[in-house]
């Protein structure tokens, strides 16, 4: 792959700025003279399920017609951008131990059931991690060759370290942690505080060296030693591969984040904010293509100050959804997740690349771990689909299914990001894509 | 590929406790469903240690920068965070390798050996003779080999790093050339990893002793003094590690231990984030800080001191934050500590559930299952008439809840003289604090009763050797990388009784250090040069999922209980089967067990089992339960009416 083009994005006039104040400095257009615009995956994650009463749009004449209810009317602007879904359950997580909230956070992206492991669910069995590969990191492997990170996982306020608080995953039983804090995020994409031609001569021969380590010690460490490092390895060997194929950019740095606490409850807005912008960034510069944004994690006990909402969030989850006090105080916050939802659309929508927008050439899942926060249960998931992913979905519907897998979905994202995968996931909950959705 | 869980020996199933045979010191955190205890003789081999190599996590990542190259700050901090089990991110299970880390890694090595060449080239790689730069490199490799690696490089690695300087060294001079070959050995598996190589049941050699103990003891690389020891042979006697053992403790560098544990153990990473509506955002901020700090003093001064100073100390040194708490007010120790207080409420009131709830788990090694999905779980909402304690009582009179809640709560209530920010109270919403509590479902006749009290909670803890041996356990875990595996737990049992019987945690740290577990590693051969060393992705086969053990019961008659079970997947290890009457695991009685030892026609060899229950009444109902011996989790059978 030749990409020896140059690109420079001038951001800003390189005054410290605080970042809230960052989307008006960032660049507004990704590269135009690519031939062929690349596609973009983002896994959009809001947790603890949803009241499917008030989630689900008012269905019209054709599946055209829909309104949208008034969780989602932060997203009218992009109605026909999205795709609603009704009728995709999650049977995969009837299978291994766990608690839904656990088995939902593991099949989300891999469509695998959790393994064994520490943690205790609360039917008393012991969950460990999911037990596959997720899409987003089947994507990012070719979608981002040759740029300077394989993948973005941003969190805001994930508060924890296991499986109901992981959703990519690199491999069976290997999870990959977000980074939840905006200056850390910044630090990764700005090592340095620049980021510049990173793949040199010089850089391919350090890792060259670090190959050659790697090999000599293998062979002198137990079986089940050399296949941890071996797992090390191959992921150093795709890196290299990446780096040698990557073009030169120079994304100039708009200036640091304020420090902030990114786990106190005030700041939650700034953060969620400062992790979009970081995220919009690292698009338009094209550093990346793929990339998880989880708003939260599941089973938290968060509170909502700046919504004046200070009930246990797990806990409102659970209240009966004919108590208007409780479900209307949920609504609010599903509102404010879909106010994010749009304010990522819209940095996607106005940055131009090519004929169309980086909105065009972008595929965003947004889902939860369980359907239903009273029940728990898998079936009818809250799915929406936004974005034409370069033209393989066609947008601004209500798509009901008669009941389909959600490994059935992930088939279908991938083939809509130009991959042929059949199945995904659990095989005996994967027959293939769900054509109605292509275009 | 079939995983091996190390923590499968944890006492954990449902509400229902597991305790060891009396007269010894019981093993709380070890009572195993894979031997029972009849066949188990946990010292008839030496023990040998079972973790799979461990990555540096980011804390250990920095300390060793730091005390490699004097690199200030924290490195480490765009790297992602590490996974944890239970609470702890030195598991070297969950703590693995991501494509994050991995990129990650190439600008961290990369800022890292920049800035310590602008700074200290003179010193890493001193050059007298320009003219000779080849030889200055070789000399270099060689020397920041060995403290990089930990241990002096093999002819093939020098070999490697001396390549990659002699071709450097043309395009990017001496200073760049350096820079890179520091970058090489930052990303190496060597470094990157505490890799060991020793045959099975072998002792390892000095440098990997050397690594263990200063990774334990400073949570960092070793210095020149410990290389040197791991070199001259001293580290393979016992008399070398205690003398090297004495004088790491007097470095400064092994508070690093006190506070990395106690930061895990206490879980104190969510003390960022902490909020409480009765403080402003800046006594907040002050507060969180100030906390910490407290309360990882007080963790390092109970170490010092032994664990009954740790557990009742009336003096809690809250600097900074003396206006938010009455100096009179009666303190006991760790559990009486406003940060451990505060972390275990809500922002708004105090929550005998969390403290309940860290006080099995963390202190009694009982992790208890999250509430039921099915369960109602609103937490009673704040009312200005009534005290926490009433609002809590329906818990327990819900039989749903108070399965598991009985257990939890009347701890709580006892610690219910301190509200959410730890803060001391005799009254509360206009009624008189009420601080009885109760502990009941645990063996330990030191513990277990009724108490009144911070105070007196504080002195049981202190003196139970439950909670000692609990300690001691999650010590372990954090030091070795994760809970004891079957082959460790001689060693892991005498590192618990050094603590019951000395209550010193020098005396805990030294039985660690000079135990078998800690000198011995199991390992298999190593892997054969003609396997594929890079296996693509395709190939790496997914997990095999455990399958669960069917449980087969006869009808009953004659008061005896006979039925069969099998395990696919472990053919050979007998299985554990208990039973309860009235209710199932978690909520019923507790009223026998057994394991599958004898034949019958109708099932595997050896699978069948046989109990008489003495303390069911005819027409009660019993819930016969097996245990999966891999995953330790529980198959619950159908009712069963008792005749």
């Amino acid at each position: 792959m030749a990409m020896t083009d140059r690109r420079r994005f001038l951001i800003g006039s390189g005054a410290a700025v605080a970042l809230p104040l960052l989307e008006s400095l960032l660049p507004r257009s990704v590269r135009a003279e690519l031939p062929a615009p690349s596609k973009r995956f983002i896994t959009f994650y809001r947790p603890n399920g949803t009241n499917p009463n008030v989630w689900f749009p008012t269905p019209g004449a054709s599946e055209r017609e829909f309104t949208l209810g008034e969780i989602h009317s932060p997203l009218a602007d992009f109605r026909n951008e999205l795709i609603f879904l009704k009728g995709i359950d999650m049977d995969v997580c009837s299978v291994g131990p766990g608690e839904q909230h656990q088995q939902g956070m593991g099949a989300l992206l891999t469509g695998r059931e959790i393994l064994s492991g520490p943690f205790l669910g609360g039917d008393g069995s012991r969950a460990g991690w999911a037990n596959g590969r997720s899409i987003d990191q089947v994507m990012a492997e070719k979608l981002c060759l040759g740029l300077p990170l394989r993948s973005l996982e941003l969190g805001v306020r994930i508060l924890g370290d296991d499986v109901q608080h992981r959703l990519s995953y690199w491999g069976p039983d290997n999870p990959i942690a977000p980074l939840e804090d905006p200056s850390r995020v910044y630090a990764r994409l700005f090592p340095g505080g620049e980021r510049v031609l990173r793949a040199g001569p010089a850089q391919i021969s350090v890792l060259d060296a670090v190959m050659e380590q790697y090999r000599s010690v293998r062979g002198r460490v137990s079986r089940s030693d050399a296949r941890r490092l071996d797992e090390h390895f191959s992921m150093v060997r795709e890196l290299e591969q990446r780096l040698a194929a990557q073009a030169a950019v120079t994304c100039e740095s708009p200036g640091a984040p304020e420090e902030l606490d990114p786990l106190d409850e005030d700041n939650m807005q700034v953060v969620a904010r400062l992790q979009l912008d970081l995220l919009l960034l690292a698009f338009r510069c094209d550093m990346t293509r793929v990339a998880t944004f989880m708003l939260s994690s599941s089973l938290n006990h968060i509170r909502y100050p700046f919504l004046e909402s200070m009930y246990e969030d797990h806990a409102l989850s659970h209240s009966s959804m004919l108590d208007d006090h409780r479900q209307g105080e949920w609504v609010r916050r599903q509102r404010w997740h879909m106010e994010q939802l749009a304010y990522l659309l819209r940095g996607l929508a106005s940055t131009s690349e090519g004929e169309g927008t980086l909105l065009d050439h972008t595929l965003v899942f947004a889902g939860s771990e369980i359907a239903v926060g009273q029940t728990h249960s898998h079936r009818d998931m809250p799915f929406v689909l936004a974005g034409r992913a370069g033209g393989a979905l066609n947008p601004g519907r209500y798509v009901q299914l008669p009941s389909r897998q959600h490994n059935d979905l992930l088939v279908t994202l991938l083939r809509a990001m130009g991959f042929s995968h059949e199945r995904y996931g659990h095989p005996d909950f994967s027959s293939g894509p769900l054509e109605t959705l292509l275009s | 590929m079939k995983q091996s869980f190390p923590w499968i020996i944890l006492a954990v199933v449902g509400c229902e406790n597991v305790v060891g045979a009396p007269e010894e010191i019981p093993d709380w955190a070890a009572a195993s469903r894979l031997a029972p205890e009849a066949e188990l003789d946990p010292c008839a081999e030496p023990s040998v240690s079972e973790t799979a190599p461990r990555l540096l996590t980011r804390y250990e990542l920095d300390n060793v920068l730091h005390d490699l190259f004097g690199t200030a700050g924290s490195p480490s901090n765009f790297l992602p965070g590490e996974n944890s089990v239970a609470g702890f991110v030195t598991d070297s299970d969950a703590h693995r390798a991501s494509s994050v880390l991995v990129e990650s890694m190439v600008d961290l090595s990369r800022r890292v050996a920049d800035e310590t060449v602008m700074r200290e080239l003179s010193a890493i790689a001193p050059c007298a003779t320009p003219s000779d730069l080849i030889d200055c490199g070789r000399r270099f490799v060689a020397e920041q080999g060995r403290r990089i690696f930990r241990r002096p490089l093999t002819d093939e690695e020098r070999a490697v790093f001396e390549r990659l300087f002699a071709q450097s060294v043309p395009s990017e001079g001496y200073a760049g050339t350096v820079s890179l070959v520091l970058q090489a050995m930052l990303q190496s598996p060597q470094f990157l990893y505490r890799l060991e190589t020793a045959p099975e049941r072998e002792s390892l050699d000095g440098y990997a002793i050397a690594s263990r103990m200063s990774f334990v003891l400073w949570r960092s690389t070793p210095d020149a003094q410990l290389l040197s020891a791991a070199a001259d042979g001293s580290l393979v006697t016992s008399e070398g590690i205690r003398a090297e053992l004495t004088r790491m403790r007097e470095d400064p560098k092994h508070r690093r231990l006190y506070r990395d544990f106690g930061r895990q153990w206490l879980g104190l990473d969510r003390l960022e984030g902490f909020a409480r509506d009765a403080l402003s955002d800046a006594d907040e901020l002050r507060a969180r800080e100030a906390l910490e700090e407290s309360i990882l003093r007080h963790v390092e001064r109970g170490f010092e001191e032994g664990f009954e100073a740790m557990m009742t100390s009336p003096e809690l040194a809250l600097t900074g934050v003396e206006d938010l708490y009455d100096p009179r007010a009666p303190r006991a120790g760790l559990i009486t500590h406003p940060a451990l207080l505060a972390l275990l409420s809500t922002p708004y009131g105090s929550s005998p559930v969390r403290r309940g709830v860290y006080v099995r788990e963390h202190l009694f090694c009982e992790p208890l299952p999250a509430p039921p999905a099915n369960l109602s779980i609103d937490p009673p909402p704040p009312d200005p008439n009534a005290t926490t304690r009433e609002r809590f009582a329906q818990h327990t009179a819900n039989a749903g809840c108070a399965a598991c809640h009985v257990r939890i709560d009347p701890i709580g209530f006892g610690l219910e003289a301190y509200d959410e920010l730890g803060r001391y109270r005799e009254w509360e919403n206009g009624a008189r604090v009420d601080t009885t509590g109760e502990i009941v479902g645990t063996e330990d006749p030191v513990l277990r009763g009724e108490f009144d009290g911070a105070v007196e909670l504080a002195s049981r803890l202190a003196q139970s050797t439950q909670v000692r041996a609990c300690v001691a356990s999650e010590f372990y875990r954090f030091a070795m990388g994760g809970a004891a595996g079957t082959e460790e737990r001689c060693s892991a049992h005498r590192v618990a009784r050094a603590l019951v019987e000395t209550g010193s945690f020098d005396a805990m740290i030294e039985t660690l250090i000079t135990s078998d577990a800690f000198r011995l590693r199991r390992s298999e051969s190593p892997p054969n040069d003609g396997d594929s060393i890079d296996p693509s992705w395709q190939e790496m086969p997914q997990l095999s999922v455990d399958t669960a053990p069917v449980l087969s019961v006869d009808p009953p008659e004659g008061g005896r209980l006979t039925g069969w079970a099998d395990d696919v997947d472990a053919p050979e290890v007998p299985l554990r089967v208990e039973v309860y009457a009235a209710a199932p695991m978690g909520v019923g009685r507790y009223v026998g067990a057994t394991q599958t030892d004898l034949d019958r026609p109708d099932a595997p060899p050896g699978r069948g089992f046989e109990l008489s229950l003495t303390e069911v009444q005819r027409g009660e109902a019993i819930f016969p339960v097996v245990f999966d011996p891999l995953s330790g989790e529980a198959v619950i059978a159908e009712e069963i009416e008792w005749r």
